[in-house]
């Protein structure tokens, strides 16, 4: 097995020493949280003169707080495996995503901040945090600011954050009447990245749709939201006929690529797919099936 | 960190603590396998796919080539080396044994260990939730059905066909 060649390593106690490690080192500066992606790719040789920074030492970036007004806090050092019971009616879209990432060994290990901050299109965790509106909270060397999920990615493995930037949990606001799911197809049903995944939140009136979001994973250069999509749920009847017009739309809006994992044209076929069956799931009660898809 | 370059750590292996001085590039298996002679920890794909290498750290299973072996310093890790009592086998290795669920063996410590951290939490686990809970576990030879079979006969932490096989 090829080792993992020597880094620089640091374990800042403070925000602040990470944020100033983290301008030291600029470019080759690599945030190490639960290292179950960082790792394999240093193990590849994909990263060179690497200096990773272990912020598993400083305090407070873990857990998740629940507020009596309904906000939730999750901190960035969040293991995947506290996600997978989160005790939030209105957050099944993100329960269902962290049930679906990888393995059990890799959801003890892996954090929602790592899985977000790697602004990998296939992340898991990173449409569902999108349809909730949540807020990523990012501190550096000019202070703390709050992130739209919507708007952290720029493409591809690259976070909207500034030099001496990090990700240290996220807000999502309170949920009131809103059931959602998420729904993720895969080579395998084990440890393999999505092909294509959709996360859905209906705010329900009623029988009536109030407001809808919906963002599509490994579809496009980043975490994909879907505004058209949205646009014909939004208002509609909840039922078959508006989740198979909107899984149409799904399909339209997505921008898929051809790669090993599946070409473009079956991501667009799965997404039409995942969409009429999240939609499905998220409007009928969470589903208790333990395989998807 | 120490002046040599190397981080002086605490491993808490199988209840012994063994103090160690490692580059922080050394991973959690490579310490337990080279650092600790502990070699029934597996070496398989070095990328947390084939669950091989999974120790239990504080109770959870948890991929070895995916753990500096900084970050397991003051944590407390299980090895396949730890599962025996005074001699006695684990409940789940009897089992293993009276079902036949190991082959070649490689992939064996990291379904016991997961196992074990399954049965540890959810001593009910039914078939469905044990084949979720050690889908990260790959078997070459195709031992699966009586991995499941094996795990099942362990529930309420009793080996309910221990002494048969």
């Amino acid at each position: 097995m090829q080792r993992i060649r020597p880094f620089g390593y640091h374990e800042p106690s403070t925000l602040r020493e990470a944020a100033e490690l983290l301008l030291a080192y600029r470019e080759n500066a690599r945030i190490l949280a639960g290292g179950t992606d960082l790792l394999v790719l240093m193990r590849r040789l994909k990263v060179a003169n690497a200096v990773l920074i272990n912020i598993k030492r400083i305090p407070g970036l873990e857990g998740v707080t629940r507020h009596d007004d309904g906000r939730v806090e999750i901190g960035a050092l969040t293991t995947v495996n506290i996600l997978e019971s989160l005790p939030h009616p209105g957050c099944a879209v993100l329960r269902a995503a962290s049930r679906v990432l990888g393995t059990r060994s890799v959801r003890n290990r892996a954090t929602i901040g790592g899985n977000v901050g790697r602004a990998s299109p296939a992340s898991d965790l990173s449409s569902p945090l999108i349809t909730l509106n949540a807020e990523a909270c990012v501190y550096g060397p000019l202070g703390e600011r709050l992130v739209p999920m919507s708007r952290l990615f720029l493409g591809p493995g690259r976070p909207d954050l500034g030099v001496g930037e990090l990700i240290t949990g996220f807000r999502i606001p309170a949920q009131p009447e809103a059931r959602g799911w998420y729904l993720k197809a895969g080579r395998t049903c084990g440890s393999d990245c999505a092909q294509a995944g959709v996360a859905v939140q209906l705010h329900l009136d009623g029988y009536h749709i109030r407001e809808a979001r919906v963002s599509l994973t490994a579809v496009g250069p980043t975490p994909l939201p879907a505004p058209q999509t949205e646009a014909v749920l939004r208002g509609a009847l909840a039922g078959p006929e508006v989740f198979a017009q909107a899984a149409l739309v799904a399909a339209d809006e997505a921008r898929p690529l051809t790669d090993f994992r599946a070409s473009a044209d079956y991501r667009r076929v799965l997404i039409k797919t995942l969409t009429v069956a999240a939609l499905t799931t998220a409007y009928t009660g969470e589903c208790t099936c333990s395989h998807q898809a | 960190m120490l002046a040599s370059g190397l981080n002086g750590i605490t491993l808490r292996v199988n209840g012994r603590d063994h103090e160690l001085a490692v580059a922080a590039n050394v991973t959690l298996l490579e310490a337990l396998r080279e650092n600790l002679g502990l070699t029934g920890t597996k070496e398989g794909c070095g990328h947390g796919d084939c669950g091989a290498c999974i120790v239990l750290m504080d109770g959870h299973a948890v991929n070895a080539c995916l753990v500096l072996a900084v970050d397991a310093s003051g944590r407390d890790i299980v090895t396949i080396e730890g599962l025996a009592e005074g001699g006695q086998l684990h409940p789940l290795q009897q089992a293993f044994l009276d079902k036949g669920a190991v082959q070649c063996g490689f992939c064996s410590s990291g379904m016991m260990l997961s196992a074990k951290a399954l049965l540890d939490a959810n001593p009910d686990a039914d078939a469905e939730l044990i084949r979720r809970e050690l889908s990260g576990v790959l078997c070459r030879c195709g031992t699966y059905p009586r991995v499941i079979e094996a795990v099942l006969s362990v529930e309420n932490g009793i080996n309910r066909s221990g002494g048969e096989g």
